[in-house]
């Protein structure tokens, strides 16, 4: 018996070890990359030693025009994606509560068509897009991101959070109403905060849409709204791909996703734990 | 402190009509318990003077200024919920100061009255805890002093101690009634558990698929039950109730294995089928009179007995002071106590009493 509970939890630590190992192996291997001098860096097979050097991200930021830029578009996609994420709850916070609380008429076939714009493929906006900005001389502007960001976003954080909605006892509010707000105060004072953890969830999702996009990114932007991606993409030259450049660059922007998932896991853990939604 | 007046009040979800004009006025200061099986609309009722539910027909009105349009938090009411619905983000303190806050009051007043409502309640030492580092019971104090520190006019409570153990609630409903009883505030009070309703209230108001069965003091509803709901409802354990014809000539009644019971109210009942009730404490114990029966379950309780026995297909309970020496599965005859007993309506179930018909009553 005891040796069936231990050969239990050495199952369980392989099965660990390998789920980690298959999440950590691609971090780890663009970060080596981003270190290999640039002779082995796609060598076959790969070269597990080797002198790290940092002339990749030297070359990034000493290479003039490409420096600048690196800076610039580090600064974009944080702006992008963070206004994304404030504008994104912003909209479906109230949206989601609306519908979750307030129900009104053709409740069931608006929830559905909200989720069919999710369903849309987003190349196909991309022109009309930019079509659409064009005139307006809004393509390489935050808006030209925006827009679609923004737009592709709101759907999934309305689902989501009509779910973090209608899990809260509806007490709640009724309870803040008679205490002296009207529906707006009971929102802001009582439902907001607890619904914490779902905008938290929720934000993760804009934001890693926003920080990662190439689509939209690329075909709108080109010089003073370039986000990091676009940077990345820059990496495939006439001569081939700077991988070791590529590397840099990619790892460059994992950092802030890293930080930003600590941040939040930590506020969605928590709403979890304390139980914030029971009676 | 207001009187609240309820008038002809109506409530239907789309079709379906769950209350059918309901009518109770309430004394400045007064305590009525709203009581009634699931589904009778006694929450819905309150909800409705709370302003939770529109109100589809009739007039609410407190302190004689009708409520119907006014938002809750216009009412001047404060509410306990059945889950106490502290708010989980809040400290205690922050809880029982909201309503205060949210009125407008000055930080320095919240905080006094904060401290003088949390002295009340024995609250003092948690004032700085989160309501999910509470006991029920905490909880259910710190609901209280949401609604007390506000000095409102009424007060509601939906069964509000329902979620605690057995022993807590009698514990609350004792110190609940002391509360109120000090502070003389007007207060409405639903629960389903008709103990409650008898301990607590001034005025207990029985309901029933969306009306009103009777409205009394609770010893008016025991002793002079309306109909036989009313009279099973009320009470613990249930009134006894068995069918019998009447024998005007013989002063009897006769019950189902043709015993003849004899009962002085034979000569003046209007009707030969009637359904006659006795509470179990007046049942005594016979050789050789009354109801032939077997004795089913004997539940000691120490200071009193009570007995099921089986009459025939039918249960009597009986409640005994003394402790009796009877044993399972032994013939007894019981013999209630007709000068006491209740009479009702075989067809209708309504109470009939000698004289002049108690329309006013039904």
């Amino acid at each position: 018996m005891i040796l069936l509970q231990r050969l239990e939890k050495v199952l369980l630590a392989v099965c660990i070890v390998v789920v980690v190992a298959v999440a950590v192996t691609p971090l780890a291997w663009m970060m080596l990359t981003s270190l290999k001098p640039s002779l082995i860096a796609v060598a076959s097979p790969p070269q597990i030693l080797f002198t790290p050097t940092l002339e990749h991200y030297i070359a990034l930021f000493s290479g003039g025009d490409a420096g600048s830029t690196l800076g610039l578009a580090f600064v974009n996609s944080i702006v992008v994606t963070a206004v994304s994420m404030l504008l994104t709850i912003a909209i479906a916070c109230p949206a989601a509560y609306a519908l979750s609380r307030l129900r009104p008429a053709g409740t069931a076939s608006l929830t559905v068509f909200i989720i069919g714009v999710r369903m849309l493929p987003p190349i196909v906006l991309v022109v009309p897009l930019f079509r659409f900005l064009q005139p307006l001389g809004l393509n390489d502007t935050y808006l030209a991101l925006l827009v679609p960001y923004v737009g592709l976003s709101i759907p999934l954080a309305v689902w989501m959070l009509i779910g973090f909605f209608q899990n809260l006892p509806r007490e709640l509010e009724e309870a803040a109403m008679i205490d002296g707000c009207g529906r707006l105060g009971a929102f802001w004072h009582v439902i907001l905060p607890l619904a914490a953890p779902g905008m938290a969830a929720t934000s993760i999702f804009t934001g890693l849409l926003a920080w990662n996009d190439l689509v939209f990114s690329l075909p709108l932007t080109t010089t003073r709204a370039v986000t990091m991606p676009v940077i990345a993409a820059r990496m495939r030259v006439e001569e081939g791909v700077l991988w070791g450049q590529l590397g840099a660059v990619s790892t460059i922007m994992i950092v802030p996703v890293i930080l930003l998932t600590f941040f939040v896991q930590r506020h969605i853990v928590s709403g979890i734990a304390s139980g914030a939604v029971k009676g | 402190m207001a009187e609240v007046a309820i008038r002809n009040v109506r409530k239907s979800f789309g079709a379906i009509e769950v209350l059918h004009g309901v009518s109770v006025d309430i004394a400045d200061g007064e305590f009525v318990v709203l009581v009634g099986p699931s589904g009778c609309g006694k929450s819905t009722l309150l909800r409705m003077v709370a302003g939770l539910e529109k109100i589809t027909a009739g007039e609410v009105a407190i302190e004689g200024h009708p409520i119907n349009d006014l938002p809750p938090k216009d009412r001047n009411i404060a509410m306990v919920f059945q889950n106490y619905a502290l708010y989980p983000h809040m400290t205690v303190r922050e809880n029982i100061g909201f309503p205060l806050r949210m009125a407008g009051t000055a930080p320095e007043e919240v905080a006094r009255r904060v401290e003088r409502a949390a002295d009340t309640l024995g609250l003092k030492p948690l004032l700085d805890r989160h309501p999910r580092h509470l006991s029920g019971g905490q909880r259910q104090r710190v609901a209280m002093g949401r609604a007390i520190v506000r000095q409102p006019a009424a007060f509601l409570f939906d069964e509000p101690l329902s979620n605690l153990d057995a022993q807590l609630r009698a514990q609350m409903r004792t110190e609940l009634k002391e509360l109120l009883q000090t502070l003389g505030t007007t207060a409405l009070y639903v629960t389903h558990d008709q103990v409650e309703a008898m301990t607590m209230a001034d005025r207990v108001v029985v309901m029933r698929d969306g009306v009103i069965e009777q409205i009394g003091t609770p010893l008016d509803l025991y002793d002079r039950p309306v109909n036989t709901f009313v009279a099973r409802f009320i009470g613990l354990p249930s009134m006894n109730l068995l069918p019998g014809i009447v024998l005007a000539e013989s002063g009897t009644i006769l019950i189902d294995d043709g015993t003849a019971l004899p009962c002085p109210a034979a000569t003046w009942l209007p009707m030969e089928n009637i359904v006659f009730g006795f509470r179990s404490e007046t049942l005594a114990i016979d050789d050789t009179e009354g109801i032939p029966a077997r004795v089913a379950v004997i539940e000691p309780m120490g200071g009193q007995t009570q007995v099921l026995f089986k009459f025939g297909s039918r249960d009597i309970v009986g409640t005994f002071s003394a402790r009796i020496a009877v044993k399972v599965g032994q013939q007894v005859r019981l013999r209630p106590d007709m000068t006491l007993a209740h009479f009702f309506d075989a067809a209708s179930g309504r109470r009939l009493d000698g004289g002049p018909p108690q329309s006013a009553l039904a």
